[in-house]
């Protein structure tokens, strides 16, 4: 390889044959446009899929626990096993997601190898680096990234993350980090935006020194008002409520963890939640959601403050 | 010619992209655009847009959790009115009248609008989404530049009514009726708005 070749690193998981190109930058960060204003939902077997595909879920993410019991149980949390993938993915026709270890470059390349629709590098696995996330561009699947603050963000997207969801805190059932996360996003952006706006290159610049980014990366987000790729909100989400509040906030669709499945009403749960997600600027359309679903039967939460592991630092300041 | 009012099926997918698309085609950067989400907001609309996402998702939530008269038969009713309907990717299986390769766990019915058989997710999983420059017939020489996301198959066209305007590897990727167009790729995804436009006149 060249390398000029290497350094055009957007176009590095590209192939062309016969005319055709996969891999593309644009197919990628274009999957991630078709799952705006859905819910994905973490499942953990081919029936958990089933129901969350009858709900009405975008996609679906694999896991072998659901961030509860992977604070539950402790020990080192590692990608889902693969015939464990393959029989959801034999199980539903909608996208398939799964995660794999902050860093884990490999991981990533056996989920590829098994043909799911995008990565989840993620903090609810325990990191496999310390000192790196995966570098995503070669791959030809596209990834999503956690992200607790504008900078984090912009550094997951020059990696090569197709698209961004607040880590909040995952497993807790507290919506109250995703809520802050993506409020540091919107703040971040807002303080940016004003400097480009002011023409203050310097600040401007200085700016993308402290949140560890490019410039050109900066002013691009200026430009468009918003994160380059798109923003969904996970970490915590437990209500259709909840998930209202987040596309309220700006998030362009939900994740939810173990919201669901951790819930003594899952079926409900997961139909109300698509509901107030798409309808989360009609009251009446999420009353009926919030309607649909038991405060006795949602998931017990954790409090924040007393937990021993926070998973949301996990790969935070690289 | 009356200008059209436009609507774009916001339940679920890249709805916003095509409201920019709309008015980049129609070469007005604040071209009203209504994001229909419930059968209130279809009323006015002379041509909608069933944009690309999770057909199972959009189906589903044109029908459930909607009253009796729901959004579904409602763009039904809009359509026998005149109400032209512009489906792109998982749009085209919503109008289509046969779907194939549907979930097991969870098969719906198209809409019906236009005679035409798709296979959802035909050319395989995200890993197989491609580009790739396209012809389409009537339009100015210059290519048009597909982008295919885990894109449906017009399988079989089941009615002279219909004209094809393009075809991929001898597959039909855009055809039309008299009063819906089918497109299995992503203008809205790229600056180029003919195939906007060409809807916007129909």
């Amino acid at each position: 390889m060249k390398l000029k070749d290497y350094w055009d690193y957007r176009h590095i998981g590209e192939i062309e044959k016969d005319g055709e190109i996969k891999g593309t930058v644009k197919v990628k960060y274009g999957f991630a446009d078709m799952l705006k204003g859905g819910v994905v939902m973490d499942v953990t077997n081919a029936e958990q899929a089933r129901i969350a595909e009858k709900a009405g879920a975008v996609s679906v993410m694999v896991l072998d626990k659901l961030p509860f019991d992977v604070r539950k149980v402790g020990g080192i949390a590692r990608t889902a096993s693969v015939d464990k993938i393959r029989e959801v993915m034999g199980a539903v026709s909608i996208p398939i997601m799964a995660k794999c270890r902050i860093g884990h470059t490999y991981e990533a390349k056996v989920l590829e190898a098994i043909g799911v629709d995008l990565v989840d590098e993620s903090e609810v696995l325990t990191p496999a680096d310390e000192e790196r996330h995966i570098w995503k561009w070669p791959f030809h699947t596209p990834f999503v990234c956690g992200a607790r603050d504008l900078g984090e963000a912009l550094r997951r997207i020059e990696e090569g993350a197709a698209m961004i969801r607040t880590k909040g805190e995952p497993g807790t059932g507290n919506v109250a980090h995703a809520i802050k996360h993506m409020r540091r996003y919107l703040n971040g952006i807002e303080h940016a935006k004003k400097l480009y706006e002011n023409n203050d290159g310097q600040q401007l610049m200085a700016t993308a020194r402290t949140l560890k980014v490019s410039l050109d990366t900066l002013i691009e987000t200026c430009r468009l008002g918003r994160l380059p790729v798109v923003n969904f909100s996970a970490g915590g989400i437990a209500t259709p409520a909840d998930a209202a509040e987040m596309m309220l906030l700006g998030a362009d669709g939900i994740f939810v963890g173990s919201g669901i499945f951790k819930a003594e009403d899952p079926e409900n749960r997961a139909r109300a939640i698509v509901l107030a997600t798409t309808h989360f600027n009609d009251p009446a359309k999420v009353l009926e959601a919030q309607e649909m679903i038991d405060e006795q039967k949602t998931m017990f939460g954790i409090e924040t403050d007393k937990m021993e592991l926070s998973m949301q630092e996990r790969g935070a300041d690289i | 010619m009356q200008e059209p009012i436009v609507g774009v099926l916001a339940l679920q997918g890249d709805f916003r992209e095509h409201v920019l698309a709309v008015r980049r085609a129609m070469n007005d950067l604040n071209y009203p655009v209504t994001l229909v989400k419930t059968k209130k907001d279809i009323e006015p609309i002379t041509h909608l847009i069933i944009p690309g996402g999770e057909s199972t998702v959009m189906s589903k939530l044109s029908i459930v959790h909607q009253s009796e008269e729901n959004l579904r038969k409602k763009i039904i009713q809009k359509h026998s009115e005149g109400m032209k309907i512009f489906g792109v990717c998982a749009g085209v299986v919503l109008l289509s009248t046969e779907i194939e390769r549907q979930s097991e766990n969870d098969p719906f019915e198209g809409l019906g609008l236009i005679d035409i058989s798709t296979a959802r997710n035909a050319y395989g999983r995200q890993i197989d989404s491609f580009e790739v420059k396209l012809r389409i017939k009537d339009f100015n020489p210059k290519d048009f530049h597909g982008v295919f996301i885990r894109a449906p198959q017009i399988i079989s066209v089941n009615s002279p009514d219909i004209e094809v305007l393009s075809t991929h590897r001898d597959v039909t990727i855009l055809a039309r009726n008299e009063s819906v167009l089918a497109c299995t790729f992503h203008p809205e995804l790229t600056e180029d708005s003919r195939i906007h436009k060409y809807f916007l006149s129909m």
